[in-house]
């Protein structure tokens, strides 16, 4: 049976949303689609835009170094 | 390095707090990324925008403190804590190359320091062998020999089809440079 209100499609978007909330900010910005500031402030919707490794590693090094 | 000591014990635990993202996190960014990048153009359709923006906004309103992991998102992570499902991510986006370059921003240092053959990207952890030095020991010396071989064949081939000798060694000298 066809669902005229998309509820499960909406429920599958929103559980994806949840799941992955990493994508949200990314494709907001792709769609150009503008979402509150209070939306975009939450943790889960903030970019990462590398791994941060090396800077990892740096400190690391650093504090063995002023150990 | 200059200055160093002076950073305060403050202001690198501030550094270590800004690099928290652990590898299984730093997973799931990068394909975020590669997912955008690749299904944007399904997404630019103006009536999924505007489902996609309320749904968030519906979500948001709904969920008005920090959203509580999913058993999804929990499992993701727990598969790519392991090391076999990493490295075959990485792989991925060694081989998509140039086009995909800013997503190498996700993989570790260790990864990107590794030498990269085009043949063989990013072998395995569990490989036996490596296309090295040592896997190649040898291998200029067969090559050397088997073009030995290959010009004494000719050569006798030759004998038979020419058969004087100075006329052979004639040709031999007008087409030395493509013979050789």
């Amino acid at each position: 049976m066809a669902n005229q209100n998309h509820e499960a499609s909406t429920a599958a978007l929103k559980d994806a949303i949840l799941s992955f909330p990493a994508v949200v900010p990314l494709l907001a910005d792709k769609l150009d689609i503008s979402l509150s500031t209070q939306i975009r402030g939450r943790r889960a919707f903030r970019i990462q835009t590398d791994a941060r490794y090396s800077k990892y590693y740096t400190v690391l090094q650093i504090s063995r170094i002023t150990a | 390095m200059p200055g160093i000591a002076n950073i305060t014990p403050s202001c690198k635990s501030h550094e270590l707090l800004l690099s928290s993202l652990t590898k299984p996190e730093a997973v799931e960014h990068l394909l975020a990324n590669l997912y955008v990048l690749r299904s944007f153009s399904i997404w630019k359709d103006p009536a999924y925008c505007t489902w996609f923006g309320e749904t968030v906004t519906d979500l948001c309103t709904s969920n008005p403190s920090e959203f509580a992991p999913t058993i999804r998102g929990r499992h993701f992570l727990e598969l790519y804590s392991s090391p076999g499902p990493r490295e075959s991510t990485y792989r991925h986006v060694i081989v998509l190359g140039d086009s995909f370059r800013r997503l190498s921003a996700f993989l570790p240092a260790e990864v990107l320091a590794t030498k990269i053959l085009n043949c063989d990207p990013l072998p395995p952890l569990t490989s036996v062998s490596q296309y090295d030095e040592e896997f190649f020991r040898g291998t200029d010396d067969l090559f050397v020999s088997g073009t030995q071989t290959r010009r004494e064949v000719d050569m006798r081939m030759l004998r038979r089809l020419v058969p004087d000798a100075l006329l052979r060694d004639q040709m031999l000298v007008m087409h030395l440079p493509t013979l050789l």
